[in-house]
């Protein structure tokens, strides 16, 4: 068999390894807010009533309804293009190393991105960061491979543009990959005019989703949607540096998104065998940055000014304090990074490529039990069928849970969190989200506490937000003993 | 110039280029002005949705609380909060007991 037929064949029997797996674990409840305003979009597509949220998702959501336009529920096409758009990225991680790093690192960044819990996890959930990271993937491999194929670069820069405007319809906020690709490559190219022959090619890419977005939703909705959306992201919800300021906030979830969750690191509430593989990892890291010169890093502009710039935006504008997944289309540059460090370590000593296989192993059997974990309900979905269950009619306050409530315990009363300018609420059930200290001291105050009375807590390395949500019942409160 | 750029796929990417921020740009600036030309404290228009997202976790997750704090009262947002719904903070900490 020839060596391109051989990584034909490997490259399918990978694609169809991680698909099989990352459809074995599907979920089909709804997670937590996100996903349940995904799920309401494939049955039913209303910006208005944040069906889904912004910035909308178009191609997602457009891709889950043709799987469910074919018989599958809404969940189950949230999962199946979660699914594909996983096994696609391993593969792609694997093509781009190729590109980047030869045929050999190709195999251990596929073997890695199989095996990543990162991945792994993140493709079981039903949302749009796998897909979106498989578009920025598939771009930055077309880039790589314009580098090494000189005469038929032009076409692949085209795809790879071409990708990557459709693919701000998957996922907007990775759009910095999109700018600097397309000036990179305009730069590249050169003369007059790159800069807006290869800016077209990128808005061919978008007015595929964008055009129809406009009719389908209707232009002043969108813009309204839009407008209200994106202000509430920087000054409310978004947790971007702008709500979440604190400086060491920020730094923690950086090194505790990209360490313990990307690249599956150890950690102090971590699973205990991530010891085991932190060396390894650590290993790795540090002969990457040995081997990685500037002319080298100069070869790649697209892939590492791209990754620079997400970084800095992730940073700043989206809520990476609490929240790895903002980290995923970093998740397949790292794992080819990690190949390098492989490769290069594999060719001073015989026992390198040992250490991929113990990394790998280690990694795979942390995504087993992280992804068999996921499958249960999440804590915020679990507190809702709680809820629904609940024979007695207790109005419930909340902050967040409100949308997952109306539709989980449709009739049950809920009520928005008190202001401490109103009068501490009475006899109300209250989600822990809603529970500031404040409201505890007012309660206090009238004579009131608040009870647990449900918690399915789970680790924060299946759920970073909400991970230990309780529902907590306000009542008299009982004299000491 | 690359001589790709004058085949005719790239002659029918500028026409779709052409076309679709022909329709796009007008549509959505359009809308814009409308919307800055009214008063944008009302948003007669706007169905309340209540918030978005899972919150930004500004009490990070575990911390058992929400920070209880007002949030800043702004006008563009109201696509996003029903008017007159008092609001409470951004937290978005949960509570194991």
């Amino acid at each position: 068999m020839s060596p391109a037929r051989r990584d034909r064949a490997g490259l399918l029997a990978l694609g169809l390894v991680a698909l099989a797996l990352r459809l074995a674990y599907r979920i089909d409840h709804d997670e937590d807010l996100d996903a349940l305003r995904f799920r309401l979009a494939v049955d039913r597509f209303d910006i208005a009533s944040l069906r889904p949220h912004a910035p909308f998702y178009p191609v997602y959501i457009g891709a889950a309804k043709l799987v469910a336009a074919l018989g599958a529920s809404a969940h189950l096409a949230l999962a199946i293009v979660s699914a594909a758009a996983g096994a696609a990225l391993v593969v792609l991680t694997a093509l781009l190393a190729f590109e980047v790093l030869g045929r050999r690192a190709a195999w251990i960044a596929g073997a890695l991105a199989l095996a990543s819990p990162f991945l792994w996890l993140s493709s079981e959930k039903l949302l749009s960061d796998v897909p979106g990271a498989a578009g920025i993937a598939l771009a930055l491999w077309l880039l790589a491979r314009a580098r090494r194929l000189p005469a038929r670069a032009a076409s692949l820069r085209t795809s790879a543009l071409l990708a990557l405007g459709v693919g701000l319809g998957v996922r907007l906020s990775y759009f910095p990959f999109a700018i600097v690709a397309t000036v990179v490559v305009a730069r590249a190219e050169g003369g007059h005019g790159a800069y807006l022959t290869r800016a077209r090619d990128l808005v061919v890419g978008v007015v595929p989703w964008l055009v129809p977005l406009v009719i389908v939703a209707g232009a002043r909705p969108l813009v309204i949607a839009a407008l209200g959306q994106g202000t509430g992201h920087f000054t409310r919800w978004g947790g971007s540096a702008l709500t979440v300021t604190s400086p060491v906030d920020r730094l923690h979830g950086v090194v505790w998104g990209l360490w313990a969750n990307v690249l599956g690191g150890a950690w102090i509430d971590a699973p205990p065998a991530r010891w085991l593989g932190a060396p390894l990892l650590a290993i790795l890291l540090v002969v990457a940055a040995r081997r990685a010169s500037l002319p080298a890093l100069r070869r790649q502009p697209e892939l590492v000014v791209g990754a620079l710039a997400y970084f800095v935006w992730a940073t700043l504008g989206q809520n990476t304090a609490y929240k790895p997944r903002h980290w995923v289309p970093l998740a397949p540059i790292l794992i080819v990074a990690l190949a390098a460090g492989a490769e290069a370590l594999a060719a001073r000593f015989r026992g390198g490529i040992a250490v991929v296989a113990l990394l790998a192993a280690q990694w795979i059997t942390d995504g087993a039990a992280l992804v068999a974990a996921h499958r249960v309900p999440s804590p915020a979905a679990a507190l809702v069928a709680f809820v629904a269950a609940a024979s007695d009619h207790t109005p419930i306050i909340t902050l967040d849970l409100g949308p997952l409530l109306a539709e989980g315990a449709p009739g049950r009363r809920v009520l928005p969190a008190p202001t401490l300018a109103d009068s501490p609420p009475r006899a109300a059930w209250i989600t822990g989200e809603a529970l500031s200290p404040a409201l505890l001291r007012q309660l206090a105050e009238h004579g009131l506490e608040a009870r647990p009375i449900f918690a399915r807590p789970r680790s924060r390395y299946v759920d970073s937000l909400w991970s230990d949500l309780a529902l907590w019942d306000i009542t008299q409160k009982r004299p000491d003993k | 110039m690359n001589p790709a750029s004058r085949s005719p796929w790239a002659l029918a990417r500028t026409v779709i280029a052409a076309a679709g921020l022909g329709f796009v740009a007008p549509a959505l600036g359009g809308a814009c002005l409308d919307y800055a030309g009214e008063s944008f404290g009302t948003c007669a228009a706007t169905p309340s949705s209540g918030t978005s997202g899972n919150g930004d976790g500004a009490n990070k997750a575990g911390s058992g609380v929400g920070n209880g704090a007002p949030a800043p009262a702004t006008t563009l947002d109201c696509g996003t909060t029903a008017p007159g719904v008092p609001e409470a903070g951004s937290g978005s900490g949960s509570a194991a007991p």
